[in-house]
């Protein structure tokens, strides 16, 4: 089987087949023997690599991405395979012209929201103030557009990553 | 004088935990105070006692001097404890207590007000003969005038805001010539700002080291330097790793800073526990400020001075003398703070839930830590979570402690520094003990390609297991047995939650 590894922003294909004795990877051409076992069911691995061991950690974060822990460093992973792989290509084809959700990257309280619902904006343009550690942030719009609708209020609190608001790129709005 | 009967915590996570554990080994009976986010936190598990006093926003809870006092006095509590942050540094509520027969465990009042402006505290620095950085404290006219002070103060030299803060209206002038267009766009981007534009000047300091100076003092006179701290290594003005003693330092500029801290500290009228800070530059200390509490980093003091910082400040409180007049230190000791944030994301604050969780053991390492399995981290406080502490004959020992003790370290759910303190104790320029405030901005640790080959095979292993178990959740079981289905059985067997 084989698998799309995107670690820390660089990509690796590995290929893994089980024998007699256990999991055989091939990645870029070498050989690997893994073994990869559950300690605790709460993400602690006692995982070994060609007869070394680790102490390893993994946090699913959803959609394929984990975040991985080794020796104290930390990890940011997203695996896909095969049939994942394909359907994530034709996505990005599909969604050049859709609606564009915007995301906060961190999480906050909603202060205010700095347009309407159904406004035309310019990319860049700020749609909303979020405060995180008594720091205040705009969001701004990712690209020009037509604001479908906001999905939060204000004083709410969000997570990092939820839907802030849903635009329709204006035709000719350059992404930026 | 009696010793002090019951404590009352005014503080929350780490700290709060940090301050019971030391009542406890004393036979003090201690209260917590918790929030409705701190229920089930570790500080209100460990006292005797605990509080609700409001909901989770600092402001309807843990600042809440009405409600605090309140609590102390229906739990029949005699002193009250701030830990840092919060109420640490507010002389109104080292009044109130006071006031309400209360024994605050820190400074009094007035030295609080004191240390609490910079204006006031620099025109007393400057009195006691404490160096501060050169400059004017008020204001310059005119860009000529400017110039002028300029050549005394020497190049380069900082134009600030007199009304300012938060980076506006400060410009760095190197030299004579640019001075002009600097004064003109700082006045301008000040008066837009704050509605004020005038300026002041300081001596720039473009690569200092912050090193600060702990004292304790008593109620009977005596006052004492347990040593420096350096803590050097920040983003944002926030700490990331401490250690004593500094290596930037000889024993002749040691003596200096520390003689400095104790007289900066008895010209304020100084009691209990407190941190005189300094920017070093060139063979110079200037006074930063005065943080008048017990700081995060008091642990690594405590590691080298054999001293509980907690229990000598108890013991200050209850009016006993110190009883020694120097302490001497041994070896050397580093903190690495663990902070909720993401250094991957400019240092912004990352919130989640904990579940995956290991902290560092092993000989020679403390772990002071509000971490437990299940712990929300919300945006309502402070991001510190946990704190790592090494202890080691030398410098180079410790360092390789405390890279041993956070490969031990995982905290999953949230995002934390910790890495990042990992590649700085690797970095060869901080191993030397060479860095300056800004090490952090400046720092690009390179990729390490095989630990990452090791990872991408380990996670693409994790993934298959993952199918396999959905396909035997489903019923699919169809391939002969291979290993991901036996590590899907374990899973089963053992009852995965998630």
């Amino acid at each position: 089987m084989k698998f799309t590894v995107e670690v820390n922003g660089r990509e690796r294909e590995v290929e893994l087949a089980a024998d007699g004795e256990g999991i055989l990877a091939r990645v870029e051409g070498r050989e690997h023997r893994l073994e990869l076992r559950p300690v605790d069911g709460l993400g602690q691995f006692a995982a070994s690599v060609d007869g070394r061991t680790f102490a390893l950690s993994v946090d699913g974060e959803g959609e394929g991405r984990l975040r991985i822990g080794l020796a104290g460093e930390g990890y940011a992973v997203s695996v896909k395979d095969e049939r994942q792989r394909a359907s994530r290509m034709a996505d990005r084809g599909a969604q050049a012209d859709g609606p564009r959700v915007v995301r906060g990257v961190i999480p906050g309280i909603v202060v205010a929201l700095l347009a309407r619902e159904g406004e035309e904006v310019e990319a860049g343009s700020p749609l909303l103030l979020l405060e995180a550690m008594k720091m205040q942030n705009e969001i701004p719009a990712p690209c020009g557009g037509r604001i479908e609708r906001f999905h939060v209020r204000p004083g709410e609190t969000v997570a990092a990553g939820v839907p802030l608001a849903t635009l329709t790129p204006a035709k000719s709005g350059g992404v930026r | 004088m009696a010793s002090l009967r019951k404590v009352l915590v005014a503080n929350r996570g780490e700290i709060a935990l940090r301050v019971i554990r030391t009542c406890r080994e004393r036979g003090i009976p201690t209260v917590a105070l918790y929030s409705e986010a701190d229920r089930n936190a570790l500080h209100v598990r460990f006292a005797d006692e605990a509080v609700w006093i409001g909901p989770a926003p600092p402001r309807e809870s843990y600042l809440r001097i009405d409600r605090i006092l309140e609590a102390a006095r229906r739990t029949g509590a005699d002193s009250v404890h701030p830990g840092y942050g919060f109420l640490a540094q507010n002389a109104e509520f080292a009044e109130s207590c006071e006031k309400a027969g209360l024994v605050f465990i820190g400074p009094p009042p007035p030295a609080m007000r004191a240390m609490g402006d910079k204006v006031s505290s620099r025109r007393t620095m400057v009195a006691a003969k404490v160096p501060v950085v050169p400059g004017t404290v008020d204001p310059v006219a005119t860009p000529e005038e400017a110039a002028r002070v300029a050549q005394g103060i020497g190049y380069p030299v900082a134009l600030k805001a007199v009304g300012g803060g938060g980076g506006k209206g400060i410009r760095r002038v190197a030299k004579p010539a640019d001075m002009a267009s600097a004064f003109r766009t700082a006045s301008g981007e000040a008066a837009a700002a704050f509605g004020d534009g005038r300026l002041y000047l300081e001596r720039y300091l473009d690569r200092p080291r912050h090193i600060e100076v702990q004292v304790l003092a008593d109620a009977h006179g005596n006052c004492v330097s347990l040593g420096e701290r350096e803590c050097t290594i920040q983003r944002r003005h926030q700490k990331l790793i401490e250690e004593t003693p500094s290596p930037g330092i000889d024993e002749r500029a040691r003596a200096a800073i520390e003689e400095a801290g104790v007289r900066a500290a008895r010209a304020v009228g100084y009691r209990n526990a407190g941190t005189v800070e300094f920017l070093w530059q060139d063979g110079s200390f200037y006074f930063l400020e005065m943080n008048t509490r017990l700081q995060v980093e008091h642990p690594v003091t405590e590691a080298v001075s054999g001293l509980d910082l907690v229990a000598e400040q108890l013991r200050i409180a209850a009016g006993e003398p110190l009883g020694y007049g120097s302490v001497p230190r041994r070896g050397h000791s580093i903190e690495v703070r663990v902070n909720a944030e993401d250094p991957e994301a400019g240092f912004a604050p990352s919130t989640g839930v904990v579940r995956n969780l290991r902290l560092p053991a092993g000989p020679f390492v403390r772990s002071d830590s509000a971490l437990y399995r299940g712990l929300e981290v919300t945006l309502h406080y402070d991001p510190i979570l946990a704190k790592v502490i090494v202890w080691a004959p030398t410098r180079g020992e410790a360092i390789a402690r405390m890279e041993r003790a956070l490969e031990e370290l995982h905290v999953g759910g949230v995002r934390t520094g910790a890495p990042l303190a990992l590649r700085v104790l690797r970095d060869p320029a901080y191993r030397r003990g060479e860095f300056d405030t800004h090490f952090l901005d400046r720092f690009a640790p390179a990729a390490d390609p095989a630990r990452e080959e090791i990872v991408a095979l380990l996670a693409a292993a994790y993934a298959r297991g993952e199918r396999e178990r959905a396909a035997l959740a489903e019923g699919r079981e169809g391939e002969a047995i291979s290993p991901w289905v036996l590590l899907g059985r374990e899973e089963r067997r053992r009852g995965r939650p998630r």
